[in-house]
């Protein structure tokens, strides 16, 4: 999106002062509406789909196969696969959102939830499909957040069968057996656990300010970018800069990235609030 | 306060009393067709004698809307004009647009219609008043004019064939746009009127463009200093304003004032120098009041805009109007209080 000279002052003077003005009235710390499903897709284990007021949609989904397993590494468990509505599979994008979606999975999913028996275990395939973004955007990591909030809601609502067989199959030679009965189905990620999945949050940074959740205008004036993961209630790793458009870059201070980790920190436990209501609230028609 | 809302699908409209759409519907009744909204491939008619308009196709002596909309039917023409869709410019609309290229001797604008529009360098004001000739150095400094990205509002001076818009900024009215943020909604919920340009309260102005780009501003400073000032740029002028003595043209505004701003601030990037915050927080009211306008699908007009502004006080921060539900309360508000004037 090109802004007019005019435009891009005013917005670079309302966001940059010591009272930030954001163009759509949201203060620094709050995020657009989001509108959001879950379990819609009927041959995945979990599912969702979540749609922002500027058009971007995402749909996620996981599935999970019982495979037989040699080596112990959460990551060989995983495959995540992101895809972005137009642009090449090898698309920069494409190809770091997946590791990146990859590595922060993998630090939040003890091997022991995918554990099945000593031999078998689940493998799980989420992938994540950007199914539009505004025209004019300037950079794919604005969107960061829409993917990670839907692979979020798609593990969360994510509920496997229930194993029927033996957990110590070292000696039996066995294949594990389920129950067909999906009311027995046990989530993937148990309500009263405090195990989740992670978030990423991505915040512009304009003069000494930091916006969450920018907007395609904010990313046009953006200085520089910035996302932090929250997994376990508290803000953390992968901590990251990013550029959000190709014009106008500037460095980060240390501020910025404390104020960013602060920043998420306070709001990211009723962000999972608000997801987690929205798993509580859906029902599986199938 | 919250920091984000997440809510399930589909939101419900404000409900709008549809006693105006039950008269429309008993004129259409009289006419002879089922209902006044159609969809793609309905049939609206057999009867070979109406004279099919825009929306409509004809196939073997039936007609058929290719839209959806509502009938309209103006003595035997027959069409659909459709809910949504692109814009489709007329003559003498007044739209907001977007420079999107500049080529030979002309500009290509972005007015949201199906072809970009054409303002052509003669169909602007150039620095230098009226009575200047286009020469071929104003060709080559195009740019310095009006560049990628830049706004502006104009008028659509002709449509040509296949429907792409002329336009031109030959007026003091139009031209390039400063000190102000720009939204976007769909254009069928502007509602055409003679004036689209409204000064409302708390020193906002505003520009409904017809095609739904819309340009929220601050109110220029009234217009007495303003010539003052653009007068003392000029040089002489200012000389001749500083002698007491009569000077030709002295009082009188038209062609005058079109010289003297005619300059090159007409073209300037700059905004005011000081731009209050509590009119930028103005400017920010408003957009939000816009768009509620927009999500409960209400007609946008000036006097509107200046109702939802009002029902937006009860909000003391402007934050509260990102959510859904403090729209629709605001749509709700509106309608309500059209309803007791009997509007």
């Amino acid at each position: 999106m090109v802004l007019s000279t005019t435009e891009r002052y005013y917005l670079l003077e309302c966001l940059s002062g010591s009272k930030v003005i954001r163009a759509d009235a949201r203060r620094v710390d709050q995020f657009r509406p989001v509108e959001a499903t879950c379990s819609f897709l009927p041959n995945s284990n979990g599912s969702s789909r979540v749609r922002l007021p500027d058009g971007s949609e995402c749909i996620a989904s996981v599935k999970a196969k019982v495979v037989k397993v040699e080596s112990s590494e959460v990551t060989d468990l995983l495959n995540v696969e992101v895809d972005i509505n137009g642009q090449r599979d090898d698309a920069e994008a494409v190809v770091s959102f997946s590791s990146i979606l990859k590595e922060s999975l993998a630090q939040c999913i003890p091997e022991s939830l995918l554990k099945l028996t000593e031999k078998y275990a689940f493998e799980l395939s989420i992938d994540a499909i950007v199914i539009s973004y505004p025209s004019g955007i300037s950079s794919f990591y604005s969107i960061l957040t829409l993917v990670s909030m839907a692979v979020y809601l798609a593990l969360k609502s994510t509920s496997l069968p229930l194993l029927t067989s033996t957990t110590e199959d070292a000696e039996v030679e066995e294949e594990p057996t389920f129950s067909d009965d999906w009311d027995l189905a046990k989530l993937l990620f148990p309500k009263d656990r405090l195990l989740a999945p992670p978030l990423l949050f991505v915040l512009a940074m304009v003069g000494p300010n930091l916006l969450l959740d920018p907007s395609v205008e904010e990313l046009e004036v953006a200085e520089n970018g910035l996302f932090v993961g929250f997994a376990s209630n508290k803000a953390g790793a992968p901590i990251r800069s990013i550029s959000l458009n190709s014009t106008n870059n500037k460095g980060l201070s240390t501020n910025h990235i404390l104020d960013a980790v602060s920043t998420v920190d306070s709001v990211g436990g009723s962000v999972l609030k608000a997801l987690n209501s929205i798993v509580e609230n859906s029902t599986s028609e199938f | 306060m919250s920091v984000i809302s997440v809510t399930g699908f589909g939101h419900q409209n404000v409900s709008v009393d549809s006693d105006s759409e039950d008269d429309a519907m008993g004129d259409i009744e009289a006419t002879g067709f089922k209902s006044s909204i159609v969809t793609p491939g309905e049939r609206i008619t057999d009867d070979p004698t109406w004279m099919r308009g825009h929306g409509t196709f004809y196939l073997s002596n039936q007609t058929y809307s290719s839209v959806a909309g509502s009938i309209s039917r103006v003595s035997k023409l027959l069409s659909v004009i459709p809910f949504h869709g692109r814009y489709s410019p007329e003559t003498g609309d007044h739209v907001v647009g977007r420079i999107v290229e500049v080529s030979q001797k002309r500009w290509k604008v972005d007015i949201g219609a199906q072809h970009d529009a054409i303002l052509m360098l003669g169909s602007v004001n150039l620095p230098g008043g009226v009575l200047r000739r286009k020469s071929e150095s104003d060709e080559l400094q195009m740019r310095s004019f009006l560049k990628e990205g830049d706004l502006l509002n104009a008028e659509v001076q002709t449509v040509s064939q296949d429907g792409a818009a002329f336009l031109h900024t030959r007026s003091l009215k139009y031209g390039k746009l400063r000190n102000g943020v720009f939204v976007r909604v769909p254009s069928s919920l502007i509602v055409r009127a003679k004036n689209h340009s409204h000064d409302l309260p708390g020193s906002v102005s505003v520009i409904l463009g017809v095609n739904g780009f819309v340009w929220i501003y601050r109110t220029k400073v009234n217009a007495n200093t303003k010539t003052e000032n653009s007068a003392s740029i000029n040089r002489v002028s200012a000389q001749l304003s500083s002698s007491r003595d009569y000077t030709p043209g002295q009082g009188s505004e038209s062609i005058t004032r079109l010289e003297e701003e005619s300059s090159w601030s007409i073209y300037s990037d700059q905004n005011d120098e000081d731009f209050p915050e509590t009119i930028k927080l103005n400017i920010t009211r408003y957009r939000g009041c816009i768009l509620a306008l927009a999500h409960c699908e209400i007609g946008i007009t000036g006097s509107r805009l200046v109702n939802a502004y009002h029902a937006s006080m009860v909000y003391d921060n402007i934050d509260a109007l990102v959510s859904n539900q403090v729209k629709e309360a605001i749509g709700r508000d509106i309608i309500e209080a059209e309803k007791m004037r009997g509007k």
